[in-house]
This record gives structure tokens, C-alpha cells and sequence, in this order.
């Protein structure tokens, strides 16, 4: 298992300096897609928590796999798999697929890592590795808009990565509880969670980067982050109920804002992007909830994994189908394979979504007031937000242009994740949630905001309302202009003069020098000196 | 034992010798001037390795010599020289390595090597030096052996450079005089000893040790370009690139560098500093020039002078090491004083592989220059993710242990500093790293002296040594933990610095 | 002891006996026999010195007479490393000589007799015991210097010797006016016979006498502001010339104001007289330095570079005068080890500086481009001589600053240390100025011809010697402290 382990983080690393290498590209290439698969057989073989120590390497790495890190590594590694696999298909045609591959293997290296670290020091090196790789990712086609995208995704992570590794050293030099710790750990995180103000980048990042990026950007890296909230927030074992308040809030705000804002996107990628603020927010609410109630904890946090595989699968299905309908036109199928997960994420009765938001409800239930009011309109408010979205995201899907021509190779990964969406759905709960959930009550709990979301759309359609626009990444457009008067004036700092040995201080000697040869002022001054010291001598 | 008396004395003759013979030599006796050169290079490290091994297991090498009476010049080779001398041996191989293939058919070779080597001997004596006036000693051997390194090219803005290098640091050198000779006549023989030697003095002496530590600290200051005493460093790198890589690495700027850590732990003890609060002043000295260094480089399109600025804010990491009173930060400050070195002769190496082979020079030229070069690239983007603080690369360990180090002295606004400067290096490398892979490559290259040739993107002696440290900053960083790392030895330090603590 | 086999003696008769063959060998084979007496007079010098560590200081009576009526020659510390000093100097300049007159024969019939005289006045000043021969000494070294500088001839080396004439013929005016004095007051001039009879209630005679001797030795030696006779007469001498008057000659005035200041008129001397020393020396170690800065020339830069250096060597009587025994020891030394550093060094510095000027053909500091490619070790010699100048470790001149420093520091005179500090980095300046030149490549339509390679071996050993004198310096001060009262 120890083994395993490692070949799942060497493989992709080994595989990434193959592609790299002209004379093993070819081979590499062929065989990258199945870099994520030692992964996929650990996370379905470790039965028992693992933990591999390698205490020569960096402040002590610890690798493992534990419950938590099992789900994880479990969606992650498929949703690499299949997007791997599918990348292949969709840059077939592309004259810089060995650099994306290489970018892809090293992002997949870190994701997986940051999975399977234990220690503080170790998942900071994977977490890092994912982030900047992931920029070759985001700006890989290379025109403005993708330039943009990796410009903003990678200002936001580099913040987020200084924010996280003063988090870490907070908790670690301080205590986990520190305030200071735990915010710097929960903004830090809260970039690649997507946390409001700091989510700018998702909408851009998720446009620009090529189809299996994004899903994998939406799908598995974005859990990474709260991966990092799990394993050092200390949840569970503290009360914060400042900062979880303040997290509750910006996770309702995430919600609520989300939907609304997606609502006003055109492109389909941003639509699925605003959507992950959304969707995000409900983990923010979770894992706020447990800093105002540790003793709920143990609760939220099932509840909060099953959601986290949910959403990932999910959200990575739609990302790849909404490829597929790029590449091969908005077909009845293919809109009917979009569908699938896009119901789940609104959660729709039997899906995985209905079950994770389910979980989560009764999980946060017992919240004290004003939140056990609150939480019930919130959630309904970010189901029917998720319904409207996947609606509109549908519509826009069927009226976006398709480029087509590619081979149909795209087909395969998209059904792999499309039935890891339904698998999901069947494997992860256990049967208790099942029986509960299959309440008639339950079901058409869940089924109402769907339906109102198919009659509001339709009434939209009909009636050709237009949502006003904003433009993808909102308050990022204005604070890019401030940026950028800023740096104009900066720019025109001098510095000052420097000191210099004086090498032509003067060019002439002073005249005082010519006076002083002339014998009567040196005869002078000898006789002046000498009734000097004369004096001088006879006190 | 003979040995342990002239061990110390051997490695400070291994570069001198040769540089000696080499001043003599006829510019055409290209063979021998590299044998000469490299016979010392190999030599040293072999002496080195002897000395590193008796130094763990407690051996003293001291050497001693009577200058004036009461005026000793004492060698020694205790646990933290023996980091500096081992870092400045190792890279004075790669970077003679690397200045063979650099200067291959200019003029005045045997002179460059000539003080080339002698740089190195003052590097190594600083390192070695068991005393302050020993140390004065070779770091004033160090300013002078450097400038006709600096001016070497021979061209007015190299020698303008030059005068103002030398300004600064002969000003800096007579304050360390005058605050050696002041220490001296207070304390007698200040001689470098773990703990600290200055704490027995009589407590009216407190005010005089301050000033003496900030002349001190100003004169070794200069060097080790604390703000507002860094304007020579940018300039200077007009010199030659692989000037430019051993002054930023290991000679010059390090020296100043380890001055500090000596003064600091090794003359006040870092107690003693503490009780007469002098590191908090020069905490946020340190902090300043962290934060100026990185701005001043976001604005340079001189690749070269934004890596010189860069050194100016990751130097001042070291001093902020030295300043964080608890061990966890020493290990931090000393152990940069070794990853710093390493990621930046990597990045100086990479600049002077650009230019010498597509007369690249600014920042603004670098587009897709990874396609073109992309193991010189490599190795710089190793360097640069390392001078971030990226892991699993050397820079991250250092900042690492400044933090916890920082938070050990209770001074958790380190961390802030420490955050905003990664920001601001992150901001001036990656727009580089992004004109090099992403950017598409231009039609002509500025200035194309060595094409492609079987493979090799330039001359194999220019492509090796930064490949090589560039390695070398992935291995530190991401075997910190293990045994003999520059980490390990860096705690072995700490070990002897805190009496009272055990790593 | 009056074996014949004494070093003492010696040293002043050889170089008599040199000159004159000399004179009748003419240059080529007098230079050879100079070189040979010169090495055998530094392994007498050396002897002495190792017998006064073993013995201490003594006396030497010449003709076994004894004074009052013969003549007393005494050798203590001091005087043994001045005369090391003076052979360390002028063995390599004669070799450097010999090749020097090959290339230019202006002068050089004349140069080996005068030099021959010149340092059997100077050998034979630092051991004199009594006021009297010393003044013979000095004229006769003065006078030897003064032909030196004329050995070449037109007007304006001729000129400048006129005026040298003058300045030392009324320094020693001067110092036999007070010489007189004290033979009239005391009735002798025997220095031991003396040194018990002046007190501190000395009549008024004395004291005059001792102001008299003391700015009479003070002009001689070229002290601010008398130093205006100085850079003309070594800055127009041929290179050799220039050096031997610049490392050796000026010293000779300054050996005897120290030894009247610290020992003779010790009594007598104050406070604020020793400032009023000190601050001539600040002022001409300034004066020198800003006027080096300004030169064209490269002769007269290193020949202001003198006029400074001769200021570090008087910032050793304030220092020295009544302070702490420790401040003053230091003091002694710092003073006497700038004297050998700066010797040997100004020595490297116009031997370097000649091979320039020979090479390039010209005295132009601005024309010196190419020296550094053609002349390596030329100007590595002058850059090393420069070291020891700015008081750089290692090497004499940083000894002797550190000393100095300390006893500053230690007598708490932190005045003396910013001059001190302002002159390192002025000297730096103009050090740096010249070589900051020469790295540059050759003008156009200028050339450099390379020089026969015994000039720049030989002016390298004396920068080399005093590099080498800050590492091995302690025993050379083991040996000043002899015969040093404890």
C-alpha cells in the first residue's frame, strides 16, 4: 500500500518529465491519461486508514489515506481519469497539447497529493504545485481572454498560497484556534472555494481554460481548498463562533449572490462558474456552522463529504458535456446527458444531490437561532438559485455556436463521469439516508424547486425577458482600472543619486596651494608656529 | 596535531595558490589556467570534506597567528564557517565551471581568474575567521578583490559602478573598523565563540555596545545591502555574469550577510543582543529592505538588476533570521544563508546563459525564450518558484522556519512581512516565467552568439552549472529533514548558538 | 664591545666605501657592487636586530674613545628598525635602479655615489647618540637628497632642488640653533648625558631650543604646511629617486622628532603642544590627500599622496603624550609602523608609477589606459601599495592604523579617528582614481611599450614586503620595545 502510495504521486510527476522529454513524448502522451489510475485503486482499496511516513523529506511528509482523504482521493482520481482520457480527444489538434499535458499531469500530481498529505508542510507542497500548474491550465489557449484569466487566477492563488502557508505557520507556532490562524487559513482556502470577493477568478478561469480543465478546475481542485479547511481549521475542536458567523454569512452571501449573478452571465462557463460560488456558499455554511458548534461537528462533516463528491461529479459531468455540445452541436442527447447532472445539482428526487442537500439540512438543523430560521429559507433560496441556474445554463447551452469537428472520442469520458454522477448516487449514502429520503414528503420537498424553475424559465422564454448583464468576474473590472493607475504611479518613482568615490572632485588644485610655495607666507607661518609651540611648550 | 592547526590555513591557500600562479600566466595558457583552477576548486572541496567530518564529531581546527601583540589572526573552522565554506567552495566550482565557458576567447582572462580566486580566498576567510579582526580582515581583502571584477569589462558604466561599489563598501569597512577597534579596546580579543563573549562586560558599558553594534552592523551592513545602504548592488551588475552570480551568492552580499550572523550571535550572543534590545531595531531594518527590494524589482526591465534587487529583499531574509530570538528562527536565517545562495546563482547563471547566447538582456526580450533554451529556462523557473517560497524548493524551508520562528519570538508581524514580500516576488517572476513558456517566440533574437547545436541549446559549460544548482535547490528544500542537509547542519548551529536548547 | 665584526659600524662605512667605487667604477659596475654591499648591509642590519632582542639596546664607541671626546654611536629598538627599514627599501630600488638607468640615462652617473652617501648619512643619523652628529647627519643626508633630485637635469627638476636646498638648509638652521642652545644651557650634547639634566623646570632656553629643533625637523620632513617644497622636488626626480627621498629621507627628520619628543624634551612636551602636532598632521593628511585627488600627473599625485601619509605619522604624538601607558605604547608603534609600511610602500608606489611611466611614455594620468592589460603586475604592485595606503588588512599600513586607532580610541581622542577614517577613504580616491584609469583599454594613438621585467619584479617585492608586514608585524614591535624604558 505504502507503494501505492507513492507510484500515485510519482506516476503523474514521472509522466510529466517523459512528456516534457522530445524523445519519450509520444509514449508519454499515450499513456498520461492513465496517470490517475494508481490513485483510483488506492482510494478503492484502502479499507483501513493508511499513513506512510517519509520523515526525510521536507519538514517530515506524512502520506496517507483516512476517511475524509479517501472520498476525496476517490472523486478526485476519477474525475482526473476522465478528464485525462477526454483531453486527449479534445487536443488532438492542438500544436501545444505536450505543454497542457504536462501542466495537466503536474496539476493532477499536486490535486492528488493534497489529498493524500497528512502534514501541514507536505499538503501546502501539493496544494501549491496544483495552483501554479494549474495556471499552464487556465492560460493555455493563449489569446486575451485566457491571458486575462491566468493573470487574475494567478494573483488570487498567490495570495491564497501566502495566506494559507502564514495559516499554517499560525496554527502550528501559535494554536490551531488562533484567530489569526483560522482567518488566514479560511481566506486562504476561501480563493479556491471561491469565498465572495475572492472568487473573480473562477468565472474567468472556467471560461478561458479547454473543457477538461475546467472540469477539473470546478470538479476536483476546487475541493481541494476545502479539503484545507477540514484537515487544519480546528473544527470540531474549538468554538469560533465569530469566525464562523462571519464564514455563515459570506456563505449565505455566496448563495444567494451566486445565483443571482449567474443569472446575468451568458456564457455557459460562467454560468456553471457562478454556479460553484453558489454551490461553494453551502459548504461555507457548513463548515461556519461548525465553528459556531463544534459539538455538531461529527455531522456536518459526513454531510459536507458526501456533498463535496456530489458536487464534484457533478459539476465536473457538466463541464465536459457542455464540451461535447461545443464540439458536436446541442443534440437532443447531448442535452439529455447534460441534464443528467444538472438535475443532481439542483437536486432533484433520486439523485445524489437531493441526498447531499438533504444530509446537509438535517445536519445544520439543530443550529441555534437566528439560524435554525434562517437556514431553512437560505437553503431553499440556493436550491431554487441551482435549479434557475441549470435552467438557464441549459438554454444557453442549446444557443451557444458549436466549432465541431472533432472525433467522437470525447464520448467515452463523458459517459465514464456521467455514470460516476449516478454511481455516486447509489454508493456514497448509506441506506438509512435512503429510506429516509424516500419519503413522499422528501421528494417533492425536492422536486418543487425544480418544477418552479421549469415554469419560470418557460415563462422567461416566452416572454423573451433579458437578464441585464455583468460581465464575468463583476467587482474584478473595476479593481483591475484602480490597479492599473496605481502602477503607472508607482512606475515613475527615481531613485535618488548615489554616493561615488570623488575621482574628479576637482579639476584644479586651490589656489591656496600656490600660496603656500611662496616663501613669505611659509616663512610666516614657520614663525608663527614656532611662537606657537613656544608658547605652547613653556605652558 | 599538525593537521587540525593547518587545515583552516590549506583551504584559504587552495584558492590562493593558484589565483597566484594564474595572475603570472600568459593570456594564451588556456589549459593550464583551467587545470590551476580547477585542481584548487577540487582541491578545497576535498579539504572541506575532511574538516566537515571532524567538525561533526567535535574536532577544533584553530589556527593561529600573531599579527600584532594583542592583534590575533585566528582560522577556525566551527559549525556555522563551516556551512559558509562549504556553500562557497561548492558554488565556486560551478561557477568557475560556469566563467570558463563564459569567457571563452575574452580578453584579460588570467586576470579575471586571478581575482577570481582571490575573491573566493577572502570568501573563505570570512567564513573561517575565528575573530573580529580576522573577519575585518578578509572582508576588506573581499571589496578589493571584487572591483576589478565589477569593473572587469573596462567600460564607463562598469567602472562608474565600480566607484560607487567601492564608496559604499570602503565607507562600510571604516565603520567596522572603528567599531572593531572600539570592541577591542573595551573587550580585548573579541574572539567569535558561541553565546557570545561581550555579555561578561560591565553593565555602564551597555551604551558604548550599543553603538559599537549598529557601526558594526552599518559597516557589514553595506555589503549585505540593508536598505538604505544597498544603491551599489543593482549597479553592480554590470560585472560579467558570473561575477554577478558569486557576488550575490556567496561572496560579497553573503559575507555581509554572515557578518551579521557572527556579530549577532557569535560576539553579543544573540541573548545578550537581546537583553540590550538591539534585534527588534534591526528586525525592522531587515523588514524594510525585504519589502523595498522586492518593489524596487517589480519596476526593473534589466533582468539582471531585477535579480539584484530581488537578492537586496532575499539577503535581508537572512538578517531577519538572525534577528528572530529563538532557535527555530536562527535555523531560519542560517539556512537561507545557504538556499539563497544556491537559488540565486541558479536564476544569475540562467541570465547570463540568455544573454551570451541571444544577447538577451531585458525582461521585456524574453518572450518565448522557453521554447528556444528550455533547460536554462527550467532551472530558472526552479530558481524563481524557489526565491517565492514555493514548495517543495529550498526557499520554502527557509521561509518555513522564519515564520515559526517568528511566531517562537513573538513577533507575528514577520509573517505579514514575510507573506507581502513572496506576493511582490511572485509579481516580478512570474510575468517572466509567463513571457517565457507562453509568450510565442520573436522572429530574430536580440543578439544569437551560440546556435543550436546537437541538442545543446548553448555551450555546455554555461547549460551545466545552472541545471546543476537548479537540482540542487529542488534536493535542499525537498530533503530538508534528512541528515546533513543544509537544514540539519543549520540546527546543529542553532544547537550551539541556544545553550540551553536541544533540536 | 668593539669587535670589528660589530654590525654597526658597519652599516654606515659600507655604503661610504660603495659610494665612492662607485663613483670611480662608474654606473654599470657600481650598480652590481651597490647591490651586493646593499644585500650584505641587510643581513647586518638584520644582525644587529637579533642581537639587540637578545642583548638590548647598547652602545657602540667608534675607535673605542667613548664620548665625551669620541663619537658614541647607540643602538636601541627604534633605531634597528629603521635601519631594517632602510636596507628593506633600498635593496630592491637599486635593482630597480639598475634597470631603470638602462632604459633612461639621464642621471645616472651621479645617482649610485649620492645614494651611497645618502644612506651612510641616513644609517649613521639613526644611530648617532648626540645632538651634534645627528645635525651632521641630517646635513649631509640633506644635501645628498638635494643632488638627487638635480641628477637630472633642466630647469625645472633644478628649480625644485633649489628650493628642496633651502627648506632643508633651514631646517637644520634651525635644529643647530637649538642644538646650540642646549650646549650653551647644559654644556652638552650628548644625548644620555642630557636626557637626565632636562626636566620639567628646564630654563626658557630649553624650551626655545626645542621649539627650534622640532619646526626645523618639521619642515624638513614636509609636515603641513611646510610641505611645499616636497611634491615638486619628488614628483620631477627620476622614479628611483623619488622614492628612495619619498620612503626613506622624510623619515629620517621624523625618527628624530620622535625621538627628541619622547625622549630628550619628554619633560617639556604638553598637551596641547602634542594637539597642535596632531592637528598639523589632520590637516596635512586632508591637504594631501584633497591635492592628490586633483592631480593630472601621476608622479605629483603619488607625491601629494606623501605629503598625506607623512600626516598619520605626527597623529602619534597626541596619542602618545601623557596618556595612558597602553594608548601611548600603541601610539609609538602605530607611528613607527606607518614609517615602514609607508616606506616600503611609496617605495612599490613611484617604482610602480615609473614603470608606467616609462611604458606609456609619458606622466599623464589620464593617458593610462592599457597599463592594465600590458602591465599586469605593475599595477597590481601599485594597487597593492595603494592597500597599505588606505590602511587596508592586510598589510603595514592597517596595522599601523589600527594602532593608531586604538590608542585613540583608548585615550578617548575619537577626533584623530574620523581623520583618520576620512584619510583612508580620501586615499582610496585618488588610489582608485589611478587605477580605475589604467583598467581601461589604450587610447588611441597612444601605445604602451612593456618594460624590462626586473621593474616590476622588484617594485612588487616592496609592495609585497609591505603587505606582507601586516601579517608579520609582531616581531618587528618585539624589537621597537627594546630599550623602550618598562
Amino acid at each position: 500500500m505504502d507503494t501505492l502510495i507513492l507510484v500515485s504521486l510519482a506516476l503523474p510527476l514521472l509522466l510529466a518529465l517523459l512528456v516534457a522529454l522530445p524523445r519519450s513524448r509520444a509514449v508519454a502522451l499515450a499513456l498520461a491519461p492513465g496517470a490517475p489510475l494508481p490513485a483510483l485503486v488506492l482510494a478503492l482499496a484502502a479499507r483501513e486508514p493508511l499513513l506512510f511516513e517519509l520523515p526525510d523529506v521536507l519538514t517530515g511528509l506524512q502520506l496517507g489515506v483516512d476517511d475524509t482523504g479517501r472520498v476525496f482521493l476517490l472523486f478526485t482520481s476519477l474525475i482526473w481519469l476522465a478528464a485525462g482520457w477526454y483531453a486527449r480527444g479534445w487536443l488532438a489538434d492542438d500544436p501545444r497539447r505536450a505543454r497542457f499535458a504536462v501542466f495537466f499531469l503536474l496539476t493532477q500530481a499536486g490535486n492528488l497529493g493534497a489529498c493524500l498529505a497528512l502534514d501541514a508542510a507536505g499538503f501546502y507542497a501539493f496544494y501549491a504545485l496544483m495552483s501554479f500548474a494549474a495556471y499552464g491550465l487556465v492560460a493555455h489557449d493563449n489569446n486575451a481572454v485566457a491571458r486575462r484569466a491566468g493573470r487574475v487566477y494567478l494573483v488570487l492563488a498567490v495570495a491564497g498560497e501566502m495566506l494559507i502557508l502564514s495559516g499554517l505557520l499560525l496554527a502550528l507556532g501559535l494554536a490551531p484556534d488562533h484567530p489569526w490562524a483560522v482567518a488566514c487559513l479560511l481566506l486562504g482556502f476561501g480563493v479556491k472555494v471561491g469565498l465572495p470577493l475572492l472568487h473573480v477568478s473562477l468565472p474567468l478561469a472556467y471560461a478561458a481554460a479547454p473543457a477538461p480543465a475546467a472540469a477539473v478546475l470546478a470538479g476536483a481542485m476546487i475541493k481541494a481548498g476545502l479539503l484545507g479547511w477540514l484537515r487544519f481549521l480546528p473544527l470540531g475542536d474549538a468554538a469560533l463562533p465569530d469566525a464562523g458567523q462571519i464564514l455563515m454569512l459570506a456563505g449565505g452571501a455566496a448563495i444567494v449572490g451566486g445565483s443571482v449573478i449567474g443569472l446575468m452571465q451568458r456564457q455557459p462557463g460562467a454560468i456553471l462558474a457562478y454556479s460553484s460560488v453558489a454551490q461553494m456558499g453551502h459548504f461555507a455554511l457548513g463548515v461556519g456552522a461548525g465553528l459556531v458548534a463544534p459539538e455538531l461537528w461529527p455531522l456536518i462533516a459526513a454531510a459536507l463529504v458526501v456533498y463535496a463528491a456530489h458536487h464534484a461529479l457533478a459539476k465536473a459531468a457538466l463541464f465536459l458535456g457542455l464540451g461535447v455540445v461545443a464540439r458536436h452541436g446541442a443534440s437532443f442527447i447531448h442535452l439529455a446527458g447534460l441534464a443528467l447532472p444538472a438535475l443532481a445539482l439542483a437536486g432533484a428526487p433520486f439523485s445524489s444531490g437531493m441526498l447531499a442537500k438533504l444530509g446537509l439540512k438535517d445536519a445544520l438543523a439543530p443550529l441555534p437561532a437566528p439560524w435554525a430560521d434562517v437556514l431553512p429559507v437560505l437553503l431553499a433560496v440556493g436550491v431554487l438559485g441551482t435549479a434557475l441556474l441549470m435552467a438557464r445554463f441549459l438554454v444557453r447551452v442549446r444557443e451557444a455556436p458549436t466549432a465541431g469537428g472533432a472525433p467522437a472520442s470525447l464520448w467515452a469520458p463523458w459517459l465514464l463521469m456521467l455514470a460516476g454522477v449516478a454511481g455516486m448516487t447509489a454508493g456514497l449514502a448509506p441506506s438509512a439516508s435512503w429510506t429516509a429520503a424516500l419519503q413522499p414528503g422528501v421528494l417533492l420537498y425536492a422536486l418543487w424547486p425544480i418544477l418552479a424553475a421549469l415554469v419560470l424559465t418557460v415563462i422567461a422564454l416566452r416572454l423573451r425577458l433579458r437578464a441585464p448583464q455583468i460581465p464575468a468576474g463583476d467587482l474584478l473590472v473595476p479593481f483591475e482600472r484602480l490597479l492599473a493607475t496605481l502602477a503607472r504611479r508607482l512606475a515613475h518613482l527615481r531613485p535618488p543619486a548615489l554616493p561615488t568615490l570623488p575621482t574628479h572632485a576637482a579639476r584644479r588644485p586651490p589656489r591656496l596651494e600656490s600660496r603656500l610655495r611662496a616663501w613669505p607666507l611659509a616663512g610666516a607661518l614657520w614663525l608663527a608656529l614656532l611662537a606657537g609651540f613656544i608658547v605652547l611648550l613653556a605652558r | 596535531m599538525i593537521a587540525d592547526t593547518w587545515l583552516p590555513v590549506a583551504v584559504v591557500l587552495s584558492s590562493l595558490v593558484p589565483g597566484l600562479f594564474i595572475f603570472f600566466l600568459a593570456e594564451s595558457r588556456v589549459r593550464l589556467r583551467t587545470t590551476l583552477n580547477l585542481v584548487g576548486a577540487f582541491a578545497k572541496l576535498a579539504l572541506i570534506g575532511v574538516m566537515l567530518w571532524g567538525v561533526l564529531h567535535d574536532h577544533e581546527y584553530v589556527f593561529t597567528h600573531t599579527v600584532l601583540p594583542g592583534l590575533d589572526l585566528v582560522l577556525k573552522a566551527d559549525a556555522l564557517a563551516m556551512l559558509f565554506v562549504t556553500l562557497s567552495a561548492v558554488l565556486w566550482l560551478f561557477t568557475t565551471l560556469y566563467a570558463i565557458g563564459y569567457l571563452e576567447g575574452a580578453p584579460n582572462r588570467s586576470r579575471f581568474f586571478g581575482f577570481f580566486s582571490l575573491c573566493v580566498t577572502a570568501t573563505v576567510g570570512v567564513a573561517m575567521a575565528g575573530n573580529l579582526f580576522t573577519f575585518f580582515l578578509f572582508y576588506e581583502l573581499l571589496t578589493l578583490a571584487t572591483y576589478p571584477l565589477v569593473v572587469h569589462r573596462g567600460t564607463e558604466k562598469a567602472l562608474r559602478a565600480g566607484h560607487i561599489y567601492l564608496a559604499y563598501t570602503l565607507g562600510g569597512g571604516a565603520l567596522l573598523l572603528i567599531g572593531t577597534v572600539w570592541l577591542y579596546g573595551l573587550a580585548g580579543q573579541v574572539d567569535f565563540a558561541p553565546g557570545g563573549t561581550l555579555s561578561t562586560l560591565p553593565p555602564d558599558t551597555a551604551g558604548q555596545l550599543q553603538i559599537i553594534f549598529l557601526l558594526l552592523i552599518a559597516g557589514v551592513g553595506v555589503k549585505a545591502a540593508l536598505v538604505p545602504l544597498h544603491g551599489w548592488l543593482p549597479l553592480a551588475m554590470v560585472a560579467p555574469a558570473p561575477v554577478s552570480a558569486l557576488l550575490h551568492a556567496v561572496a560579497v552580499v553573503k559575507a555581509g550577510a554572515f557578518g551579521i550572523v557572527r556579530i549577532v550571535y557569535e560576539v553579543y550572543g544573540i541573548e545578550f543582543a537581546q537583553s540590550l534590545s538591539l534585534l527588534l531595531p534591526l528586525a525592522i531594518v531587515a523588514s524594510i529592505t525585504i519589502l523595498w527590494g522586492s518593489l524596487r524589482a517589480l519596476f526593473q526591465d534589466d533582468l539582471k538588476r531585477r535579480l539584484a534587487y530581488s537578492t537586496v529583499s532575499q539577503v535581508a531574509y537572512i538578517v531577519l533570521g538572525v534577528t528572530l530570538f529563538g532557535p527555530v528562527g536562527t535555523i531560519g536565517g542560517i539556512v537561507h544563508l545557504v538556499h539563497q545562495g544556491i537559488m540565486k546563482i541558479t536564476l544569475f547563471f540562467c541570465a547570463g546563459n540568455y544573454a551570451e547566447t541571444l544577447g538577451i538582456h531585458k525582461v521585456s526580450e524574453m518572450d518565448g525564450v522557453g521554447r528556444r533554451m528550455p533547460w536554462t529556462t527550467l532551472a530558472f523557473t526552479i530558481g524563481a518558484f524557489g526565491m517565492i517560497g514555493v514548495p517543495p524548493l529550498a526557499g520554502f524551508i527557509s521561509k518555513w522556519y522564519l515564520g515559526l520562528g517568528a511566531l517562537e519570538a513573538g513577533m507575528p508581524w514577520v509573517l505579514a512581512v514575510l507573506a507581502v514580500s513572496s506576493l511582490l516576488n511572485a509579481a516580478y517572476f512570474l510575468p517572466i516565467l509567463h513571457r517565457a513558456w507562453f509568450r510565442p517566440p520573436p522572429e530574430t533574437w536580440p543578439h544569437e552568439h551560440i546556435p543550436l547545436r546537437r541538442g545543446w541549446e548553448t555551450a555546455p559549460l554555461l547549460l551545466l552549472p545552472p541545471m546543476a544548482t537548479a537540482a540542487a535547490t529542488l534536493i535542499v528544500g525537498l530533503f530538508a529533514a534528512s541528515a546533513f542537509s543544509p537544514l540539519d547542519w543549520a540546527t546543529l548551529i542553532a544547537g550551539r548558538e541556544y545553550l540551553q536548547w536541544t533540536p | 664591545m668593539t669587535d670589528w665584526l660589530d654590525p654597526l659600524p658597519w652599516l654606515i662605512v659600507l655604503p661610504l666605501v660603495w659610494g665612492t667605487l662607485a663613483f670611480v667604477l662608474g654606473p654599470g659596475r657600481g650598480a652590481r657592487l651597490a647591490i651586493v654591499a646593499l644585500v650584505l648591509q641587510m643581513l647586518l642590519a638584520l644582525q644587529l636586530a637579533a642581537q639587540l632582542v637578545d642583548a638590548g639596546a647598547r652602545a657602540y664607541a667608534v675607535g673605542g674613545w667613548g664620548a665625551p671626546l669620541g663619537i658614541d654611536l647607540y643602538a636601541d629598538g627604534l633605531a634597528a628598525v629603521m635601519l631594517l627599514l632602510t636596507q628593506a627599501v633600498a635593496l630592491p630600488l637599486a635593482v630597480y635602479a639598475r634597470g631603470y638607468f638602462a632604459a633612461t640615462t639621464k642621471g645616472r652617473d651621479l645617482f649610485w655615489p649620492i645614494t651611497g652617501l645618502m644612506l651612510a648619512a641616513l644609517n649613521a643619523l639613526f644611530v648617532s647618540a648626540d645632538l651634534f652628529n645627528i645635525y651632521v647627519t641630517l646635513e649631509l643626508l640633506g644635501l645628498a637628497a638635494v643632488g638627487l633630485v638635480a641628477i637630472a637635469g633642466g630647469t625645472a627638476p633644478v628649480t625644485a632642488a633649489l628650493r628642496y636646498l633651502l627648506a632643508t638648509l633651514l631646517g637644520s638652521g634651525a635644529y643647530l640653533l637649538g642644538v646650540a642652545l642646549i650646549y650653551g644651557t647644559y654644556g652638552s650634547v650628548s644625548l644620555e648625558v642630557l636626557a637626565p639634566l632636562i626636566t620639567d623646570e628646564a630654563p626658557f632656553a630649553v624650551t626655545l631650543a626645542a621649539a627650534l629643533m622640532l619646526l626645523g625637523l618639521m619642515l624638513k620632513t614636509a609636515l603641513f604646511p611646510f610641505h611645499f617644497w616636497l611634491p615638486p622636488a619628488h614628483g620631477g626626480a627620476p622614479a628611483p629617486v623619488s622614492a628612495l627621498l619619498s620612503a626613506l629621507v622624510i623619515k629620517a627628520s621624523f625618527y628624530l622628532v620622535v625621538r627628541l619628543w619622547l625622549d630628550l624634551f619628554e619633560p617639556l612636551t604638553t598637551v596641547d603642544a602634542a594637539q597642535l602636532i596632531g592637528a598639523l598632521g589632520a590637516a596635512a593628511i586632508i591637504w594631501g590627500s584633497l591635492l592628490a585627488l586633483t592631480q593630472t600627473r601621476l608622479k605629483m599625485l603619488v607625491a601629494y599622496s606623501t605629503v598625506a601619509q607623512i600626516g598619520y605619522l605626527f597623529l602619534l604624538f597626541p596619542l602618545a603624550t601623557l596618556t595612558l601607558p597602553a594608548a601611548a605604547d600603541s601610539a609609538l608603534q602605530g607611528g613607527v609602523m606607518q614609517a615602514l609600511a609607508h616606506g616600503l610602500a611609496k617605495a612599490a608606489m613611484f617604482a610602480a608609477a615609473g614603470s608606467m611611466i616609462v611604458a606609456t611614455g609619458r606622466d599623464d594620468i589620464n593617458r593610462l589606459g592599457g597599463v592594465g592589460a600590458r602591465l599586469p603586475l605593475t599595477l597590481f604592485t601599485f594597487g597593492m601599495a595603494g592597500v597599505t595606503l588606505m590602511g587596508l588588512p592586510p598589510s603595514g599600513g592597517f596595522s599601523a592604523k589600527w594602532l593608531l586607532l586604538q590608542a585613540a580610541l583608548e585615550s578617548g581622542q575619537w577626533w584623530w579617528v574620523a581623520v583618520m577614517v576620512v584619510g583612508g577613504l580620501l586615499t582610496a580616491a585618488y588610489v582608485f582614481k589611478v587605477l580605475r584609469r589604467a583598467f581601461l583599454p589604450v587610447a588611441e594613438g597612444d601605445s604602451v611599450t612593456p618594460v624590462p621585467r626586473v621593474l616590476e619584479f622588484s617594485a612588487f617585492a616592496l609592495a609585497l614586503a609591505s603587505i606582507l608586514l601586516g601579517v608579520f608585524g609582531a616581531p618587528l614591535m618585539d624589537l621597537l620595545a627594546v630599550g623602550r624604558g618598562a
